[in-house]
């Protein structure tokens, strides 16, 4: 007995080794995995509400071995108030919604908001109340730049100002209308570009601009 | 519109009621998306209208189809938004003009040049308040001089109140409150919402829409719950707040109420029934001890105050 636990102390190791490569081989596969091979169904942003300024948002994907996997989380903000059904201050009513026939854009020109966008389908919330003109967006041009003064809030700048009751730098932005808001790079921080991530993310799955895309974005709590 | 705009307006008279009412032309489940319901861009959803209650006799009219958001002032003279369709269509703007009636019964004249997304707000003395929505629900707050005549009042921005006599109004933008002058457009007073209330030393955040100003006070909805304000033509003060506990109320308290004698405020809030419906209560909550009542819970969708934001009143 004590010999076959002396062989299995000195194999142990070697099995232990084995597997986790076998597994980091798993892993890498299905991080990697070929985006444009990945299923319609699950291929989708999912937005999990924690609080308005400090929530995340996944890229889901199916990999080679039908997992509905997610590759990057990145934090991301969403109206003021929780109350979904409260017009230019809610956060976004729960489900699923399909993008607009003006879809995603890099360089989107509007009068509030610019540069990279998501197009989001009106939503009604759950007393009836019709959400609209919802996007996922950042604070950038319509050239996704940055213009940044010392205005606390540059409406195309990502700017250093903390959210009410946040004591990082750089959380204030994440405060929106009811839209998904993601963080970008600034010459007023040195947080991580999640936006360019998200976009690149978009890219590489094989799907482009200006086109409508059926249950793009899944909301919940 | 939500609550954007008050849904039910009494008239000045107090003979009648004006609401909003928004008929579905399909069966909507919003957890699911137009796609999954078979809706497509372009599909007709629902219509919304503006009815007239009768108090008296109960009857009940149709002012406008395709139409929502009022204001009611003291004269009698009603605005409302009139869609250029009668149907909302799915994802396609609901575009239209702003109609002022002098009496309900009369013909309606439009004060708007060009049709846009906008929500009647209120009236300030002859003045109009109104919404007009760009991407995102960012809302600039204009006022209506006359017919085709408006000006930005404040961009960004929520009313929060109109001041007795209609000559003022508070306005909420990101992170500033403002007392601003109606026929001037100068902003008189300022609050910086980053200050703390006094109930939790956290900062107030945010204010919203749905307020109500008597005498030198503003109930709004904001920072722990309820904010209360004063105002002086060259001033604003927290005066006090209530806090409202997430873990009972899970959503604000919206479209507070102040009394008369500035000792109570009455809101209402959305609550989550026992399988995650939505259902709602009023709070009748006291100042002076900062705490509020429940009252008894519904589960009716449409379930908000009745009142007119306009002034002067009458």
């Amino acid at each position: 007995m004590r010999a076959i636990a002396r062989g299995l102390s000195r194999i142990l190791p070697t099995v232990v080794m084995a597997w986790l490569i076998v597994m980091a081989f798993v892993f890498a596969t299905a991080v990697n995995a070929p985006r444009a091979q990945a299923a319609r169904s699950c291929l989708y942003f999912e937005f999990v509400k924690s609080t308005n300024t400090n929530s995340t948002l996944y890229w889901r994907w199916m990999d080679d071995y039908g997992r509905c996997i997610y590759s990057a989380s990145w934090r991301a903000g969403s109206g003021v108030t929780t109350d979904p059904c409260q017009l230019n201050a809610g956060w976004l009513p729960n489900g699923w919604y399909d993008l607009k026939s003006t879809g995603h854009q890099d360089s989107y020109s509007g009068t509030s908001i610019w540069g990279r966008v998501w197009s989001l389908q009106d939503k009604a919330c759950s007393n009836g109340t019709l959400r609209t003109q919802l996007f996922i967006h950042t604070e950038e041009t319509s050239s996704r730049t940055q213009i940044c003064s010392s205005d606390p809030d540059d409406p195309q700048c990502w700017d250093s100002t903390k959210a009410p009751g946040d004591s990082a730098a750089g959380t204030n932005d994440f405060r929106s209308e009811g839209c998904i808001k993601v963080r970008r790079q600034s010459p007023e921080g040195s947080w991580p570009d999640a936006m360019s991530a998200v976009d690149s993310d978009w890219h590489a799955a094989g799907l482009g601009q200006a086109s409508g895309r059926t249950d793009t974005v899944y909301v919940h709590s | 519109m939500g609550w954007l705009s008050p849904v039910a307006v009494p008239s000045p008279d107090g003979q009648s009621i004006a609401y909003n009412t928004f008929s579905y032309l399909i069966s909507i489940d919003p957890e699911k998306s137009w796609s999954q319901q078979g809706v497509h861009p372009g599909d007709a959803v629902g219509t919304p209208s503006i009815h007239l209650v009768d108090l008296a006799s109960g009857n009940d009219t149709v002012l406008a189809n395709g139409a929502f958001s009022l204001a009611w002032r003291a004269d009698g003279a009603i605005a409302y938004f009139q869609g250029q369709s009668d149907n909302y269509y799915a994802d396609q703007p609901f575009l239209g003009n702003v109609m002022v009636r002098q009496t309900v019964g009369a013909a309606p004249e439009p004060w708007t040049n060009d049709p846009d997304r906008y929500i009647v707000a209120a009236w300030a003395g002859s003045r109009l308040l109104v919404y007009r929505e760009s991407e995102g629900e960012w809302l600039d707050l204009l006022a209506f001089d006359g017919p085709g005549q408006s000006r930005v009042l404040a961009s960004g921005a929520d009313l929060v109140a109109v001041s007795p006599d209609g000559s003022q109004i508070l306005a909420s933008q990101p992170g500033v409150a403002s007392l601003i002058d109606v026929g001037t457009g100068k902003t008189l007073a300022s609050l910086d919402l980053g200050q703390v209330d006094p109930v939790t030393g956290q900062p107030i955040g945010h204010l919203a829409y749905g307020g109500s100003w008597v005498g030198g006070e503003i109930a709004v909805e904001g920072g722990p719950g309820l904010v209360l304000l004063g105002v002086t033509g060259s001033s604003i003060t927290v005066m006090d707040a209530i806090a409202l506990s997430p873990s009972v109320f899970p959503m604000p308290a919206h479209e507070p109420r102040l009394s008369a004698d500035g000792a109570r405020i009455v809101a209402w809030t959305p609550l989550l029934g026992a399988a995650g419906q939505r259902t709602y209560a009023y709070l009748d909550c006291a100042i002076a001890t900062r705490s509020c009542v429940k009252g008894p819970v519904v589960d009716v969708p449409g379930f908000y105050a009745v009142y007119n934001p306009s002034r002067p009143f009458s």
